[in-house]
């Protein structure tokens, strides 16, 4: 019982930890993000001041600041669920340790055995399992906004194929294009490496 | 757990709790206690969160939990009232009075359903059932935020740290040999307490009080002209010596 309890203690802290390590890394990735927006926004200026000839270009750069403002809603999201997650480990723990005791006392003082403290037992048990059952629902949810993060920037990899072939028809600005292009390349990269990783740190969590 | 009655009028009593021989051999001893009147009880530093177990056997013994109403953490130390996070989840709405200084520290202890109750800077009392017991400020001995028990009835005062001595779990419960004791608790109120001005302060206001035992929370209790004996040696002892080599020890005595 002692084991299954340290070993259950193990769980929890490292449920913390990558819940806390996502947090991290989204918020790395919110950041990139905000990178990839900037980025749409120079794309469209530059597009602007091209003219007619770069109408495909701004429409690209349109969907790039779409799905990078939905990138930085869906990684603020995730950051509170990692911390809600963190936060209910905590309480978990707190809560196991509380069951630890008390179960301790109940069997070393049968005879003393008294009505509240059986009582809080049962209340601390069923919170363990409320804890549990929200940590579930949340981990679905991350794993749901995840795919969706890992979805846009798919997206915005083709987008930058697309972009690739625009500037190619406008030779005069074409150094101009693939450099910004390339720099909304190795981010959408950096994100989707994040994410890779991220979902990789959900097996500690689940 | 060893639990020794201190004292029994009627519906009011004094009881310690410690010498807890299960206790992890690197954690200090404590001990802790319990004030009950009528159907209301406060318990005195309850302790660490390796101690929870242990305490909560003990007071299964001795009382309904429901009657405890009330905690009291002397300061913020860990092996005061680091279980906080426990007895917040067994008791129903207490409140724990402490140093108003140290809420926002004690709160880390996980503290939910506990209200606190926070005790000024010069102190303050409380009212168990029609048993007035009251807040001794003893700022700075240790803890910047601290305060003692006294109960004018029962004629007791919870010392905290001070009269501590740091003593293997085996050892009495009273202090017998005044003399013999002192090399237990020497260093300690010399290291751990960092003001002379504060010493006398507390002394002063200590001297005032009718005390027939003193109850330290580590160590052996003092009981009788023990209390005055404490007091006396404590007011010559040079505190706060950290940064003194033993030559200018020996010239403050």
């Amino acid at each position: 019982m002692a084991n299954n309890l340290t070993q259950l203690h193990h769980s929890l802290a490292a449920q913390t930890a990558a819940a806390a390590d996502i947090s991290a890394q989204l918020n790395q990735s919110r950041k990139q993000a905000s990178l990839l927006s900037l980025s749409a926004k120079n794309l469209s200026v530059i597009a602007v001041r091209i003219g007619q000839e770069a109408a495909g270009l701004k429409v690209l750069s349109l969907f790039y600041d779409e799905f990078a403002q939905k990138s930085i809603k869906v990684s603020n999201k995730i950051n509170q669920l990692s911390a809600n997650i963190a936060a209910n480990s905590v309480k978990r723990w707190r809560s196991e340790l509380f069951q630890q005791k008390v179960e301790q006392v109940l069997c070393s003082q049968p005879q003393h055995s008294q009505d509240l403290l059986v009582r809080k037992l049962q209340l601390r048990q069923h919170s363990c399992l409320q804890l549990k059952q929200q940590t579930d629902t949340a981990c679905q949810t991350l794993e749901g906004y995840l795919e969706e993060l890992l979805t846009f920037m798919q997206s915005m990899q083709v987008i930058a194929i697309n972009a690739r072939v625009e500037a190619g028809n406008l030779p005069l600005h074409k150094a101009q294009l693939d450099d910004l292009s390339e720099k909304i390349d190795i981010t959408t990269r950096s994100i989707l490496d994040n994410v890779h990783a991220c979902q990789h740190r959900m097996k500690d969590i689940k | 757990m060893k639990i020794v009655e201190l004292y029994k009028n009627k519906q009011h009593s004094w009881v310690m709790l410690g010498r807890d021989e299960t206790k992890p051999d690197k954690i200090i001893d404590t001990n802790q206690y319990l004030i009950s009147h009528h159907e209301q009880a406060i318990l005195l530093d309850p302790g660490g969160i390796e101690l929870f177990a242990p305490m909560l056997e003990a007071l299964v013994k001795i009382l309904p939990l429901e009657q405890i109403k009330h905690l009291f953490a002397s300061h913020q130390d860990p092996d005061i009232i680091s279980s906080l996070g426990l007895w917040d989840q067994v008791l129903d709405g207490a409140k724990l009075h402490s140093p108003w200084l140290w809420e926002g520290f004690i709160r880390h202890f996980g503290m939910e359903h506990t209200k606190f109750a926070p005790i000024p800077d010069e102190g303050g009392s409380l009212n168990l059932l029609g048993l007035e017991l009251q807040f001794i400020p003893a700022h700075y001995l240790h803890s910047s935020g601290n305060f003692n028990v006294y109960d004018p009835k029962a004629k007791i005062l919870f010392s905290g740290d001070l009269g501590a001595a740091l003593e293997p779990i085996d050892s009495p419960l009273f202090v017998e040999d005044f003399n013999s004791h002192i090399s237990k608790m020497e260093y300690f109120h010399q290291r751990w307490m960092p003001s002379e001005i504060a010493k006398q302060d507390w002394i002063k206001r200590v001297r005032e009080l009718d005390i027939e035992m003193m109850c330290p929370q580590h160590g052996r209790i003092f009981r009788g002209d023990k209390v005055t004996q404490f007091l006396d040696w404590f007011e010559q002892l040079p505190v706060g010596i950290a940064n003194q080599t033993s030559t200018e020890l020996d010239s403050k005595r």
